[in-house]
């Protein structure tokens, strides 16, 4: 029904990124460019890849690129349409192009969210953005560091959030997300229940909206009353379902509101070792390490250095969920209850058809996701917009008064865009999106700025007139609508039946426009009765 | 503290770790200090079951006070 347009979109705030000769000393550049610098990462120093402290004029680029020393300088911010992104191990993400996480770094967030990452810590290893990781804290005893002394944490916190279009390492599934390390096992890779549970209730406390759980056990009561209370106050909770290879759900992910995660290979088959279980609430990749290259792989720590590791486990198979929660709570996509459908709706039905034990509702689809998000969002949107031209056509305004009214929307979206923060149809973002401007500016354009330029145009145009009136009324309309799409999310009425509502209009008004552009022609832009 | 014999496995999972698999069918992980050249052994452990949570996530957690290699 709707065009599914992807064109490039940005990932992250523009950020040059200078590659220097390998070798390079910092101090040396500095001295020689004149330019304060730092390294993507203290790691990374062999490679010579530094970011400038602050902006440069286009002076400096031009002197930076004249130079000997620098090999390329960029603004490693731009997906590529439909290429991929150009992480160099990304072709080894089978993972990631199995679930289309490409559909999912086209969009275009909204919101900055927080995962959780309650697990061994997190490690800020090169293929992380400087901004990813917040401070964290650790519950374990005897580690006062939040930072990963197994490798596990971080390689979890990088299926969710590592840097991804940055021509180094790997790719993730949610870029912009932040990464909270709460750190509860040991290095060893254990915690008892009280950690577990107070790094939980702590989360929540700083603002997690999604927490991340690659760890289970016997059942603890309370670690699950821990779970039930961040589930009360709306946070969204994945865990692992388990690595016996047997029928058996390990705790918490049997809590009632967790999404519990098994683990698939890259032949869409459960993961030998993965638990199973009526809990089971969806699959995703947690690999198969004896296939070749079945693997998970992500950066993470490697001793006091850091490497590409491939891992596998259902631990693997839950980031990939709650990035994927991540990313449609960035998206504005609804409530945490209506994000857990799409999710389920959106996933692939493997094995039994319908929901299984061993898969849930299937194996997870972000690009079938997103695809439901854009459809939802776009119907309402354009089911408002469309019944508020029926009405005007329908009352036989005339084209002044239209315009009269038009330009209120104009000015209503105008001022109501940056104050309530209203929705965009999803595919029209990328539309919307790709003048690089920000602000009040941005705003203007996205309300304003299109359809008083639809209609400007089509004044001197009489035969185009009507259209172009059209045209820039259903475009405010759209934003109009925005404000009913922000409060519906929080009403009772958001639901299925309101799709269906929306599509009748739809249908509707399209038939009204057509049967209106047969008798429409006069040259005073009347509309005749 | 109590007595559990079985085969001594290195298990792939997240970063690695150790299991114990008992004839029984039970399969314990393993915290504690576990020597590598024990691996794929038939040993006994000296050891408590816990109340604890980690990502292996293959049984229950047994940790290990001493571990010795079953010789006949």
């Amino acid at each position: 029904m709707f065009n599914w347009i992807i064109l490039p979109s940005q990932l992250l705030a523009a950020q040059p990124v200078i590659d220097f000769v390998d070798g390079s000393e910092l101090a040396d550049l500095q001295q020689e460019l004149q330019i304060e610098l730092e390294w993507v990462h203290p790691n990374t120093a062999d490679e010579a890849l530094a970011y400038p402290k602050s902006a440069l004029t286009d002076a400096d680029r031009k002197r930076l690129q004249a130079s000997p020393l620098v090999e390329v300088l960029e603004d490693s911010i731009e997906v590529q349409a439909f290429g991929g992104v150009n992480d160099p191990l990304y072709e080894k993400q089978w993972n990631l192009h199995l679930i289309e996480a490409e559909i999912g770094w086209a969009t275009n967030p909204q919101k900055e969210v927080t995962v959780a990452v309650i697990d061994t810590g997190v490690t800020a290893v090169p293929d992380f953005h400087n901004e990813t990781i917040l401070p964290g804290i650790s519950f374990v005893k005897g580690e006062k560091t939040s930072a990963d002394l197994n490798g596990h944490g971080t390689h979890v916190a990088g299926t969710i959030a590592q840097y991804t279009n940055n021509k180094f390492g790997v790719a993730s599934i949610a870029p912009h997300a932040k990464i909270l390390p709460i750190k509860v096992l040991s290095k060893r890779g254990f915690g008892r229940s009280e950690w577990v549970a107070a790094g939980i209730d702590e989360a929540v406390d700083r603002g997690a909206q999604v927490l991340n759980l690659s760890l289970g056990g016997s059942p603890s009561k309370i670690i699950e009353n821990a779970v039930v209370k961040a589930l009360k106050s709306g946070v969204i909770v994945v865990a692992a379902a388990g690595n016996s290879g047997r029928e058996g759900v390990a705790s918490p992910a049997t809590v009632p509101g967790v999404i519990a995660v098994s683990a698939t290979d890259p032949k869409d088959l459960l993961s030998p070792y993965s638990s199973w279980g009526k809990e089971v609430s969806i699959a995703a990749p947690g690999g198969d390490k004896s296939q070749p290259g079945g693997g998970i792989i992500q950066d993470t720590i490697d001793g006091t250095d850091h490497a590409f590791k491939e891992f596998q486990g259902t631990s693997m198979a839950t980031p990939h969920v709650a990035a994927t929660a991540a990313l449609l709570l960035s998206l504005e996509a609804g409530k945490p209850e209506n994000i857990k459908e799409l999710i389920y709706k959106g996933a692939k039905d493997i094995g039994t058809p319908g929901r299984d034990p061993k898969y849930g509702h299937g194996r997870l689809d972000i690009g079938r996701t997103i695809k439901l998000v854009a459809a939802e969002r776009g119907l309402r949107f354009a089911g408002a917009g469309t019944l508020m031209l029926t009405m005007s056509i329908l009352a036989g305004f005339r084209f002044r008064w239209l315009l009269a009214v038009s330009s209120a929307f104009f000015a209503g979206g105008a001022f109501f865009l940056p104050v309530i923060g209203v929705h965009e149809p999803l595919y029209l973002q990328p539309i919307l999106n790709w003048l690089p401007i920000s602000g009040w500016l941005s705003v203007a354009w996205k309300s304003a700025l299109i359809p008083t330029l639809v209609i400007v145009g089509s004044i001197p145009f009489p035969r185009l007139r009507w259209l172009g009136v059209n045209v820039g009324i259903v475009w405010s309309t759209f934003f109009l609508a925005g404000l009913i799409d922000q409060q519906l999310d929080t009403s009772p009425i958001h639901g299925t039946w309101w799709l269906w509502l929306n599509l009748f209009l739809s249908v509707s008004t399209t038939l009204i426009l057509v049967s209106l552009h047969r008798t429409v022609g006069d040259d005073d832009g009347k509309i005749p009765r | 503290m109590e007595k559990y014999q079985g085969k001594l496995t290195r298990v792939d999972i997240g970063a690695g770790g150790w299991q114990l698999r008992t004839k029984s069918g039970t399969t314990y992980d393993l915290e504690g200090d576990i020597p590598p050249h024990l691996a794929g052994k038939q040993v006994v452990i000296v050891g408590e079951q816990m109340e604890s949570f980690g990502f292996m996530m293959g049984g229950p957690v047994l940790a290990v006070n001493s571990i010795q290699e079953l010789t006949d």
